[in-house]
Formats: C-alpha cells, structure tokens, sequence
C-alpha cells in the first residue's frame, strides 16, 4: 500500500491515547491526524471537516463519557460512511461484541492487543478485509451458529478444513494445529492454502469472518 | 342509667381498640416506608460504588495495555538507544501513574462510605470527562468537604458529574471552569462554561439532585457566551475543624 492511512482515535484514557500516538506514529504507513476524548466531539469535528480530509478508518472505545462507543457507531457511519470503524476497546463482553458488529463496525480488537496485531488489524480493514481479535472470532463461531445445514457447508470447505478453520479461530498456530491432529506442518498449511482460496481471503480474521457470515461453523 | 353508661363504656373500648391498631397499623407502615426507603437508597449507593468500580477498572486495564504496547514498541526499537532511553522513562512514569490509581481504586474499596476524599474524586472524573477541555478546577477550604454528610457528599459529586456530562453533550464548549467553597456555614459550586448556553430549561436531573441536596440552583448566560451554574446550600459540618 502506498497510501498513508489517516486514523481519529476516540479514545479518553490519556495514557493509552499517548501511547497509541506515539506506536502509531512510528508507522510509516499510518498517520494519527486526530484523537477526541468523547464521540460527541469526535462526531462535531469530523462532519466539520472538509472532505478529502477526513480520515481513513477511525479506532473507537466503547465507554467514553457521554455518548457510549456503542451509541456513537452508527452516527459516525451515518457521518463517513465510507470511513470503516474499528473497535478498540477492553471489553470482551459478548453482547458488545455483537451489538458492534451488528451496528456496523469493520473490527473488533481487545486493548490487550500486542502493537503488531494492532497495526495489521488496521491494515486488514483497510484493504477490505476485518480485524477480529482471536478470542471475539471465537466466541461469534461458537454462539451464533446457524444458516447452513451440513450439506451446504460441506461443498463449500470439506470437514478437516472447517476442523482447521475452528482451531484457527481459537488462536491456534499451524504447528499447534498440526501436533493436535497428529498431521504434518505441510498439511495444515495446504488447508488452510485451500481455506483461503475458497472463501477468497488474505489471513486468518478475514477467513473466521467470512465463514462466521455464511455460517459455515452451524454444523459443528 | 347504668346501661347507657355501659353501653357508653363499650363503645369506647371499642374505639379505643381501633385507634390502638390504627396506631399499630400506621407505625408498621411507617417503619416499613422506612425500609424501604433505606433499601432504595443502599441499592443507589452500590449501584453508584459498582459505576465507580468500572471507572477504575476502565483505568487501571487501559494503563497496563498502554505499558504492554510500549513494551512492544521498546522491543521493535532496541536498536535505538536514544528512543529506548526516553521509552524507558515513559514507561516508568506510566508504571507510577497506574500504581497511584491502584492504590486509589484499593482506599475506594476498602472505604465504608463513598467520595470520602470528594475532591480528589471530583478531579479524577473531570479528568476523565473533560479530557477535550480546557478544565480549572479549583477548591476552597477543601479539608472541610470530607466532614459533610455522605449522603450529601454522594448527591454533590453526581450533580457536578451530571453537569460535565451535559456540557460535553450539548455545550460544544472548549473550555470549563469549576470552583467549589466550602465555607463556614454554605457550599457552594460554580461551574462555568464558554459554550453555546442553555436552550431553554435546566435538565430535569440537575433540578432533581438540586432538590435532593435541598440547594438553591441559578443558572446564568455570560455575556462572553457560555453558562455558568451554581449550586449553593447550607451545611453543618460532622466535626468542626480548626482552620
């Protein structure tokens, strides 16, 4: 990517909102041009900005003072709705998870997050894809389980890669995956080559997503 | 003659027997209006401890992922010693920062009642709340607010909570001004604004912690623009302190 990526942080921790501007800044593909304490704020200043100025993607906590994380999503999708929202917070309280979702979040990401995970969750979302912190993927693969019968979802991944699939989405590496299946490395690799392709992803979040939509994991 | 007076007799007996269990009956209601009003207002106070607990909370895990980033960013430039050094520092001051809200969040805790020490929780919410302002806040005679009564302790910090909250909703300000005198025998809180003023009536929640603070609430606009707020009542301090 050549672009740089502009990013608004809302964010009202002033530790966390220095740190985040100081890992970020480092980056020489992503840009902080804003950070906001409150969506109120976040909200005002962005509808004011003149267009081609506005940022990129926007990282948004979930309890602010005022308006909540939660309340604010669909006003900043109604504000720049081409401006993917991801959100970065601690809570990993299942009905936050999928009221973000629901109301339009492109990411999900834990604060626990290492500053790696952080900087490819932004770039995933930025080339289309969706940044979802391991444990989250879990969790919606788990709990929303619906859809396909057992059929569909077998033409589309056979049952040793939607296995593959699963363990993936619960954080586990090839080489783990590989010693709990007693397969070789290779072969996980192979798997997860043809996962890829046939759901048409780049990495791992972007496949747990899209089998999570269809609802490949219903069968198991 | 004697059957009237004894008929007379029995009718106030009788009487006597209902206003007796009238009585009785008032009394329970009484006690149990009491009750009730006591649970309601223990149920207030826990759900206001619980909100204060996920505030601190809220804090401490933000701190400590900001010190996990900055290890991770110290990791990525380990071959920088200038940066590290200065990373180092960051991170040292950040360890102290968080180690002061933990100890904060543990006398919270441990504390019987609430907001004993409510100047220091005022800042810390204002802190938090008007992190895009430019906030003063001052006090006067601070060492007198601990001696005022919980309760009322408790309605003072939610009413100046609620107005930072109002004004970071609706005043599109950028600058707030908040001073608290605990004087002799009155409290009295000002908190100012340069937003775009009221419009039209005082939110109903600040009229009502008003009332429950049995306070007198002004509001004003500035000439400058803005609104200022003050809230004033009488006190008696627990213990009377020598100034």
């Amino acid at each position: 990517m050549t672009q740089t990526i502009r990013i608004t942080l809302v964010e009202d921790n002033h530790d966390y909102r220095d740190i985040i501007t100081l890992t970020l800044g480092a980056e020489s593909d992503i840009e902080l041009i804003n950070q906001f304490g409150t969506s109120e704020a976040a909200l005002r200043e962005l509808k004011a900005m003149p267009a081609g100025t506005t940022p990129h993607l926007i990282l948004l906590d979930l309890r602010l003072p005022g308006m909540s994380g939660l309340e604010a999503l669909p006003h900043f999708r109604e504000a720049l709705p081409d401006t993917p929202v991801i959100v970065l917070t601690q809570s990993d309280n299942e009905a936050d998870v999928l009221a973000a979702i629901s109301r339009g979040a492109a990411g999900y990401l834990l604060k626990s997050s290492t500053l790696e995970k952080l900087t490819e969750g932004v770039r995933t979302v930025m080339t289309g894809g969706a940044a979802l912190d391991v444990s989250i993927a879990g969790f919606i693969l788990k709990t929303l389980q619906k859809k396909l019968t057992p059929q569909e979802i077998n033409t589309i991944l056979t049952p040793r890669e939607l296995e593959i699939l699963t363990l993936l989405s619960e954080g586990l590496v090839k080489k783990e995956i590989a010693l709990g299946l007693n397969i070789s490395f290779a072969t996980v690799d192979t798997h997860i080559r043809h996962i890829y392709e046939k759901l048409d992803v780049q990495n791992a979040p972007s496949a747990v997503r899209k089998a999570f939509n269809l609802g490949l994991f219903s069968a198991r | 003659m004697a059957v009237e007076l004894n008929q007379r007799y029995t009718q106030q007996k009788t009487m006597l027997q209902r206003m007796i269990w009238l009585a009785t009956l008032l009394l329970v209601g009484i006690g149990f209006i009491l009750l009730i009003d006591r649970s309601l207002r223990q149920r207030a106070i826990h759900r206001t401890r619980e909100q204060i607990a996920a505030d601190l909370h809220d804090e401490l895990s933000a701190n400590l992922h900001a010190i996990g980033l900055l290890s991770d960013f110290v990791r990525r430039e380990k071959e920088n010693p200038l940066l590290l050094d200065t990373l180092m520092q960051r991170m040292r001051s950040l360890t102290e920062r968080t180690a002061a809200a933990t100890k904060y969040c543990t006398n919270m805790l441990e504390s019987e009642g609430l907001y004993d020490d409510l100047a220091e929780d005022m800042r810390r919410t204002a802190t938090r709340i008007t992190t895009d302002h430019q906030h003063d806040l001052s006090f006067e005679q601070e060492v007198r607010l601990q001696d005022i009564s919980p309760r009322r302790r408790i309605d003072l910090f939610l009413f100046y909570k609620e107005c930072l909250t109002n004004i970071i909703r609706h005043a599109e300000a950028t600058q707030i001004t908040t001073h608290l005198i605990a004087g002799e025998t009155k409290v009295t809180l000002t908190i100012a604004d340069n937003g775009h003023g009221l419009n039209g009536e005082v939110p109903a929640s600040l009229k009502r912690r008003a009332r429950l603070l049995k306070s007198t609430l002004t509001t004003e606009s500035l000439a400058s623009g803005g609104t200022r707020v003050t809230l004033q009542f009488k006190t008696r301090y627990a213990h009377k302190r020598k100034s």
